[in-house]
């Protein structure tokens, strides 16, 4: 669906390297099932349709949108933890789509995942030491009490802390866990799915630095997903902005949030609260209407034209452009790698206005 | 069910979070007894156990039944089949603790053999359909597809019978016997435990700890048995363990109708029928009295030991 | 407005919901949880207190004593008086209290799943919320939810009404529950999260709705969040807690622009904002929030905090007035922390 070819680097000078990551027109739809005893498929929630992504060594590109947009199963659909419908992942050179099973559990080295729930993503019943130790051997690779404790300092625990179990931890502390065993045996790509969503605002800020610091010991290459747009800012390189299944927007970090061009993205920015009240007082927020529709059945034409405040402000003829004509990805701004799928595209200045 | 590790509540999570106080690079307080390393997972539960008042008090008497029941060839006082037609509803006291029934039977010795009968048949038939539910729910969820529509739709068509019709229906078709209850209890007993732990492998199959596992390279075969079954599997066994107490009035009610066991067996169905055909004759009550008491008892401390388990197995509960 | 207007004709006119010096524990097996240990503050008509802190500061259960809504045991009261207009809620006798919570006072919460019944038309529950504290009949009720509906933006309330909660999406849900809190011309609002589990573009459709209907009836909100960002641009007002206690108050610009409790400087230092591009490293305080039930001696915060010192340590430090009327902190070291926000700002 993208007429433009998509581009990723950060800026000219990315331009020639190979990304660390590319995703060509990744597509994740789910059945809907229905039937008593043997189930017939009567639809598609079509989670995922048609994402391109490059993300290149050491960077960190963030996924950002609101619950449902399908920012979780494109990451998990990259990591092969669920099936693509179609598309192509690759990593580092190696076809990811193409792997069999054997070569993909190998691959799974260099592919890693921390998840959003700290309370969920650790197994009740193994102690931390259990966690970490089963990565490594299901792997392939020795482990002993000083690979524990060494990963465990990494990420800022005790080694004291290697034989209690899960429910003993605070939600920081269990999220750091989920980053020792996303980390161990140094793997090049890792999706951070919501990594500090569920945590304190104290916390949060813990759990950033380390990210951040790991990154830079480590060399490692992030995708982050948030739909916290204040902790993007801070931490990511490049953004992409997704809207029911695509990415509508997508541009270096500044570019993004002082020069949005979709209408979404905009709307999504001015509705972030900035802790500023003199700010606060002067902005104003684009309220969109409604609610987000149905991914089994999303509009025809541009997917976002039943929120959209710039679609009420047009002409007819140009309103049935939205409705008729899925806008592929404009190239847009002054700044090369800025892209944006609306046919009506310009810039809007929402943060501090 | 409280046992699923699913995203706790919000609750739950503010809960565990403020019982803590450690910050990043220092131990969290030792919680219990100042122990430095973890007390072991046992120890836990054991921990979590004691403190449910009822359920300590269940154990016990669940740990003094099973002791008579294992003593009863010993210290029963009289064969509990012996017919004594010379002193038939004699009133407790004397040589008789409890009396003796219509035929001279001592009832004291009845109990003790229907205690015996009671929780072979209890165990036994949670056993039974703990293993077969656990099994054929496992199968459904795991598997899912033609596995699953075929144990499901199976166990809908248990379900929809009532329990003692179903049951007296199982034992005229095996025939009488104490093994042929057990078999028709474990056939209507199944069902149930089996939607349960299909629901919980649903469950569990997509939580995000699976997907961890998924993640690092764990096998379908390691993912279930070490990561699916051992959370999956709790929940079933305390709905088991209150089956025993299901079980135990399950096989006197038929024995009540006469379904099931031999007439003449000491039966505490069979005796509570026996008695009641005395209600006319003034001041022998004792005669149903005692076996409805024994299984309001057996029922009641099986259910009481339950609701600890619940509590000890919830990793959440301090 | 309806409802009996008792003001106090001598003196200076109570505010409307006051609360005083309130204390709420918690018996548990691992000792008293001191979840909310003495909590003064009042709120006005048409005014926004916000109430701002971490997970399990007491944010929740402050508001809910309001109501009534804690169990008691495990809960006791070992001080506290709650006034509606200068009158003592809790001096009154049980039925008028009752009265009074839910119709003077309502509450709106972070999951609207748990005040909705799913099993009952959503119409019918905010008719039958009309119905309790109203005399009217089921046919004015009716009329009234639909009325309701319209009011707080959902489209459709003709056919919505018939409909059972799972029907609606969150953000309906939770323009439902509003609804309901509304249904009888509340003076208060207390409002516990009512945006945490929402997206950013509902969150900003959902307090663009609160705005005007603060606005058009002169309610006066108490907005309990962990957002800063929430408070920053819709609070007057701005309680900060920490372990059960209010560690500063002050307005918005007070407490955003001159901090003067080494948490609150805390807060606003490990907060990213989106308004900067790449900032240094963001500055996280260090260490957890405590139990409620071992909170530490002395100022509760000291354990995490920079500026700690000895001083902090033998008693609680009371809230005093720092510069500004209302403005005041809990703080030995309010002085430093004062100078250390105008160095960071100035950087
Ligand atoms: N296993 C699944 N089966 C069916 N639908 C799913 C499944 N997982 C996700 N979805 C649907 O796909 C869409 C995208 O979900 P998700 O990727 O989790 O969104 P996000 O992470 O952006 O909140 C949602 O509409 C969700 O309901
Ligand atoms: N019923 C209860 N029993 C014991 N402790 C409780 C109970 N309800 C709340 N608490 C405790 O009170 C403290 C404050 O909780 P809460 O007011 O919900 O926090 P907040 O809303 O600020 O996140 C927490 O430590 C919590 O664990
Ligand atoms: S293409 Fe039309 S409907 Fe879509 S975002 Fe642009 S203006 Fe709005
Ligand atoms: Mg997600
Ligand atoms: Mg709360």
């Amino acid at each position: 669906m993208t007429a433009a070819a998509p581009q990723g680097g950060l800026g000219t000078a990315d331009a020639a390297r190979q990304p660390m990551l590319e995703v060509r027109n990744l597509v994740k739809h789910f059945p809907i099932r229905s039937g008593v005893f043997f189930k017939r498929t009567i639809g598609q929630v079509k989670a995922v349709d048609g994402v391109d992504l490059n993300v290149y060594r050491g960077q960190t590109v963030a996924l950002v949108g609101e619950s449902g947009c399908g920012k979780s199963t494109t990451a998990r659909a990259i990591l092969r933890l669920l099936e693509p419908t179609a598309g192509e992942v690759v990593l580092d050179g190696v076809n990811v789509t193409g792997l069999g099973k054997q070569d993909l559990r190998k691959a799974r080295r260099d592919m890693q995942i921390v998840f959003q729930d700290p309370y969920a993503s650790l197994n009740p019943r193994m102690t931390i030491r259990q966690i970490l130790s089963e990565k490594f051997q299901l792997l392939g690779q020795e482990v002993n009490r000083k690979t524990i404790s060494d990963l465990l300092d990494t990420v800022g625990l005790a080694e004291e802390y290697a034989d209690r179990y899960p429910h003993e931890f605070s939600g920081g502390q269990r999220q750091r866990v989920g980053i020792a065993r996303a980390i161990a045996m140094n793997p090049k790509f890792i999706v951070l799915d919501e990594p500090v969503s569920a945590l304190d605002v104290s916390i949060q800020a813990q759990i950033v630095n380390l990210l951040e610091d790991l990154q830079d010991e480590l060399g490692l290459t992030y995708l982050f997903i948030a739909h916290d747009l204040s902790v993007v800012r801070h931490i990511a390189d490049r953004v992409a902005v997704m809207y029911l299944g695509s990415v509508v927007e997508i541009a270096d970090r500044d570019d993004l949030f002082d020069r949005p061009y979709h209408p979404y993205t905009q709307a999504l920015i001015s509705a972030v609260p900035i802790p500023d009240p003199r700010l606060e007082r002067r902005r104003e927020r684009i309220v969109l209407r409604g609610d987000v529709p149905n991914p089994a059945n999303p509009p025809s034409g541009c997917r976002f034209r039943t929120r959209c405040w710039k679609f009420e402000q047009l002409s007819e003829s140009d309103q049935r452009r939205c409705i008729e004509e899925p806008p592929p990805l404009y190239d847009v701004g002054d700044n090369p790698g800025h892209q944006a799928s609306c046919h009506f595209a310009s810039l809007r200045e929402v943060v501090r206005a | 069910m409280t046992t699923t590790p699913d995203p706790a509540t919000a609750a739950q999570a503010v809960f565990v979070e403020s019982a803590e106080h450690a910050g990043p690079g220092e131990a969290p307080e030792p919680q219990q007894q100042g122990k430095q390393k973890s007390h072991g997972q046992f120890a836990d539960m054991w921990r979590r156990f004691r403190r449910n008042r009822l359920a300590m008090a269940g154990l016990v008497v669940v740990v003094i039944l099973i002791v008579l029941a294992l003593l009863q060839p010993v210290i029963s006082p009289y064969d509990p089949y012996d017919q004594n037609l010379l002193n038939t509803l004699a009133s407790p006291g004397g040589d008789h603790l409890m009396g003796t029934d219509a035929l001279g039977r001592d009832l004291f010795s009845g109990l003790l053999y229907g205690l015996r009968l009671a929780l072979l048949v209890g165990l036994l038939t949670m056993l039974g359909s703990m293993t077969l539910g656990v099994t054929l729910g496992a199968l459904a969820g795991y598997r899912g597809k033609i596995a699953d529509g075929l144990v499901m739709r199976t166990t809908d068509i248990f379900l929809a019978f009532p329990f003692l019709i179903g049951a007296i229906l199982v034992v005229r078709t095996f025939g009488t016997g104490v093994f042929q209850v057990i078999i028709a209890l474990v056939i209507l007993g199944w069902p149930t435990a089996a939607r349960l732990m299909r629901g919980q492998i649903l469950a569990l199959r997509e939580s995000e700890y699976v997907e961890a596992a998924r993640s690092i390279g764990a096998s379908d075969w390691r993912i279930v048995t070490r990561h699916i079954l051992p959370n999956a599997i709790q929940p079933v066994f305390i709905y088991s363990f209150t089956s025993i107490g299901v079980a135990v009035v399950a096989m006197a009610s038929l024995a009540y109708l006469g379904v099931g066991v031999p007439p003449d067996t000491p039966e505490w169905g069979r005796m509570i029928n026996m008695g009641i055909e005395q209600v006319q004759v003034a001041g022998k009550d004792f005669l149903w009295m005692f076996p409805s008491a024994a299984i309001c008892l057996t029922t009641l401390v099986f259910a009481f030991v339950a609701d600890g388990l619940r509590d000890s197995l919830d990793p959440k509960l301090r | 407005m309806t409802g009996s207007a008792d003001i106090d004709l001598d003196g200076p006119p109570a505010p409307l919901l006051e609360v005083r010096d309130l204390r709420v524990h918690f018996k548990t097996d691992y000792g008293t949880v001191k979840a909310v240990d003495g909590v003064s503050w009042s709120v006005n008509e048409g005014e926004t207190l916000a109430i701002v802190g971490e997970s399990g500061s007491g944010k929740s259960v402050s508001a809910m004593t309001i109501l009534g809504l804690v169990p008691s045991p495990p809960a006791t009261f070992p001080s506290g008086d709650i006034f509606l207009r200068g009158r003592s809620l809790l001096k009154m006798p049980e039925r008028q209290q009752r009265k009074l919570r839910g119709s003077q006072i309502a509450m709106i919460f972070q999951d609207p799943l748990t005040a909705l019944n799913p099993v009952f038309k959503v119409g019918d529950q905010i008719a039958e919320m009309v119905r309790t504290h109203q005399d009217v009949s089921k046919h004015t009720a009716k009329k009234r939810a639909l009325d309701l509906l319209g009011e707080v933006g959902i489209p459709n309330p003709a056919v919505r009404i018939n409909q059972y909660p799972h029907e609606f999406s969150g953000g309906m849900r939770q323009r439902a529950m509003i609804a309901m809190a509304l249904a009888n011309d509340p003076h208060v609002l207390l409002a516990d999260e009512p945006t945490t589990a929402l997206d950013v573009t509902v969150q900003a459709q959902i307090m663009a709705l609160l705005e005007k209907l603060q606005e058009d009836r002169n309610t006066a909100i108490v907005l309990i969040t962990h957002d800063l960002g929430v408070v920053a641009s819709y609070a007057d007002r701005i309680n900060v807690m920490y372990a059960g206690r209010i560690v500063e108050s002050g307005t918005a610009d007070e407490i955003f622009y001159s901090p003067r409790h080494a948490y609150t400087y805390g807060l606003l230092s490990s907060l990213p904002r989106m308004d900067q591009s790449r900032q240094a490293r963001l500055q996280p305080i260090k260490g957890i929030p405590p139990s409620l039930a071992r909170v530490p001696q002395g100022c509760p915060f000291h354990p995490r905090c920079t500026f700690a010192t000895d001083a902090c340590l033998p008693q609680v430090p009371e809230l005093m007035p720092v510069d500004g009327a209302g403005h005041s902190a809990a703080c030995v070291h309010s002085d430093r922390v004062a100078i250390a926000y105008d160095e960071r700002v100035t950087q």
